[in-house]
């Protein structure tokens, strides 16, 4: 009798420690789909992103680029959704969506994954049907720019901002500035979007001091030229070897000149809604590299994008014009799976740039503080013999000073941040 | 000796069915089966807790990665890369898990790509390696038209387990050698590189 009782509640016991062990695998099963959904939303968020339908909804919409089974956001989702696998295989099912119903400027992707057919030792005796998991991300891309559809949206904060403040031209006698309006919003229609524009440097032979303003000669629309001042600041946090392709000057200037290093390298200041530049700022137009500014350029631009030398195809990647704008490896791309291959998804020369207001008239040689009322986000396609840039406008971000809020961080140098978000 | 085969001869009769003890003679036949259970179930429960750490070590590692700078990646030893390998450290020690010398361990660079091998063995359990693999260049193509060569940082980590439950059945059963020795015990991640 003791020992059928003794029997009988070992297979009770020993059934039970079977299930446990059934449950905790269903929990790690659980916790690795969550990373996957996690994974594939953000890549989603990433093409909303880089489409450009945040800045220029109109022209690149939000089904264009997610329509829950073959647009570039559900591709990019369902393919690393795949590389993440739920006991030792990909997710079985992989479904995406992105709902039209949020703001144009703020769309996000919702992602869910199941994986069926899962081992068990115990519950298969109750259970006739597979055992499945799924888990369900969701991810974002947040556009600041201030408009009817987003008043007074919470500021952003983004680090890694290369040193190049671009000129709004808010005081060229233009019709309408050159990326941002008064309202910080997105100016010209976004029509500059996808486009080239070649920036130069403003040196003190070309600031006028009467009446004020950087002014380039009034551009057609879109603006192929801009303007920009070289920015000194901080020293930066990560930067390449200096072994590296055209990275021979870098890290090696004069202590305290931090302008080529800063093109070459990462910053980590943290920029923000509201940031001013100037005196008193912890950025400032760069006064201590006078008369050698265009030098500087060069060296910091083509190690930042791998190039040879100055001039365009020489081992850098390359962006197409025009919405989408596609990468292209070059054969200089540090990631040698990269090199020569079309349609990458980044490239090192993709950059953030601050763009500046002029506060009056009178007021905008680089001596006086300049507000930061946006952002573009650039492919730099070359660095020429003068020191000029030429490149692709990706996106454009205003920014509001007087937004209130915790800023929206995202993956660090874009200004359209990609977060994970509850939804 | 006489006792006892009297005490037999006494007891081997139904109608004087001798009780007397056997409680010690049951527990002694089901203590040791309850222990083999006890020590099973806290020794492969351990071994899930430490893939459940191990999990969750790499897949923060691989959401520091994903922000991460990828601009000086083509030093030997990057900052953004120890910046990983510290988020995965710190996570795994705040989980209690012996990191092996996992903070002092200094990488070595594959001959070519994106990869960075760290090894460490200080104090690891059955004198096991822990070996961390970041891989920031893991790329896959999408899905087609066009596909997109999508860049990723792939995270894997290998961990000695040592069990305990092989050396506690040698007890019953010398001759076992179920579950002795060192497992590795692994994790990885996928993550977009979003800088």
């Amino acid at each position: 009798m003791t020992l059928l009782i003794v029997a009988v509640s070992m297979f009770a016991m020993l059934s039970m420690a079977v299930l446990a062990l059934d449950v905790v695998s269903l929990y790690v099963a659980k916790d690795q789909a969550q990373e996957a959904a996690d994974a594939a939303a953000l890549a989603g968020a990433e093409v909303l992103e880089l489409s450009g339908t945040t800045s220029v909804p109109l022209s690149v919409p939000l089904s264009s680029v997610c329509n829950g089974s073959s647009a570039k956001a559900d591709l990019w989702a369902q393919a690393v959704a795949a590389q993440n696998h739920i006991v030792g295989v990909s997710p079985t099912t992989v479904t995406t969506l992105c709902p039209t119903s949020a703001p144009a400027h703020n769309p996000y992707i919702r992602v869910t994954v199941s994986r069926g057919g899962l081992p068990t030792f115990f519950s298969r005796i109750w259970s006739g049907g597979a055992i499945s998991v799924s888990a369900t991300a969701s991810a974002e891309a947040y556009n600041p720019s201030f408009d009817a559809a987003n008043p007074g949206g919470p500021p952003i904060q983004i680090h890694g901002v290369k040193p190049w403040l671009v000129s709004n031209c808010n005081m060229c006698g233009l019709a309408e500035p050159l990326y941002f309006d008064s309202n910080y919003a997105i100016a010209r229609g976004g029509s500059f979007i996808g486009q080239p524009v070649t920036l130069t440097l403003i040196t003190s032979s070309t600031v006028p001091t009467v009446p004020g303003p950087p002014a380039p000669p009034a551009p057609p629309l879109p603006s192929p030229t801009a303007q920009f001042y070289a920015l000194d600041g901080p020293a930066p946090l990560y930067c390449p070897s200096s072994s590296a392709v055209s990275c021979g000057q870098i890290g090696t200037g004069t202590p305290g000149l931090n302008y080529h290093d800063n093109i070459a390298c990462e910053n980590g200041f943290n920029f923000s809604n509201g940031q001013l530049v100037g005196p008193g700022q912890t950025w400032w137009v760069d006064t201590r590299s006078a008369g050698n500014l265009h030098a500087r350029t060069i060296p910091g631009t083509t190690c930042l994008i791998h190039a040879d030398t100055v001039g365009s195809g020489l081992g850098q990647d390359s962006f197409t014009v025009g919405l989408p704008v596609t990468i292209t490896g070059g054969y200089n791309n540090p990631n040698p799976s990269l090199r020569l291959v079309d349609g990458i998804h980044r490239s090192d020369s993709v950059v953030t740039v601050p763009v500046f207001n002029c506060p009056s008239v009178g007021t905008c040689d680089g001596t006086a503080q300049l507000p930061i009322v946006g952002f573009l986000q650039l492919g730099i396609q070359d660095v020429t013999a003068t020191g000029d840039l030429d490149a692709v406008i990706l996106n454009a971000a205003g920014l509001d000073p007087a937004s209130t809020g915790t800023p929206i961080t995202g993956a660090g140098a874009s200004p359209v941040p990609v977060r994970l978000i509850h939804q | 000796m006489t006792r006892l085969a009297g005490f037999w001869r006494y007891c081997r009769w139904p109608a004087y069915a001798c009780t007397e003890a056997s409680q010690i003679v049951e527990l002694a036949i089901s203590l040791p089966l309850l222990m083999i259970i006890v020590v099973g179930i806290t020794d492969f429960g351990t071994a899930f807790n430490l893939k459940q750490n191990l999990n969750n070590a790499v897949r923060e590692g691989a959401r520091s990665a994903s922000k991460q700078s990828m601009q000086d990646v083509t030093n030997p030893t990057p900052l953004s890369t120890d910046a990983i390998r510290a988020v995965i450290d710190n996570y795994l020690l705040a989980a209690r898990v012996n990191d092996c010398g996992l903070s002092g361990a200094v990488p070595s660079k594959s001959v070519s790509g994106l990869i960075w091998t760290y090894t460490a063995s200080s104090g690891c359990p059955g004198g096991g390696t822990l070996t961390l693999i970041v891989d920031r260049g893991n790329t896959f193509q999408t899905g087609s038209p066009p596909p997109t060569t999508i860049e990723t940082t792939h995270i894997q980590i290998s961990y000695p387990y040592q069990w305990r439950f092989g050396r506690f059945i040698k007890f019953f059963v010398p001759t076992a050698n179920y579950a002795s020795g060192v497992t590795q015990i692994n994790g990885e991640a996928i993550m977009t590189n979003l800088n």
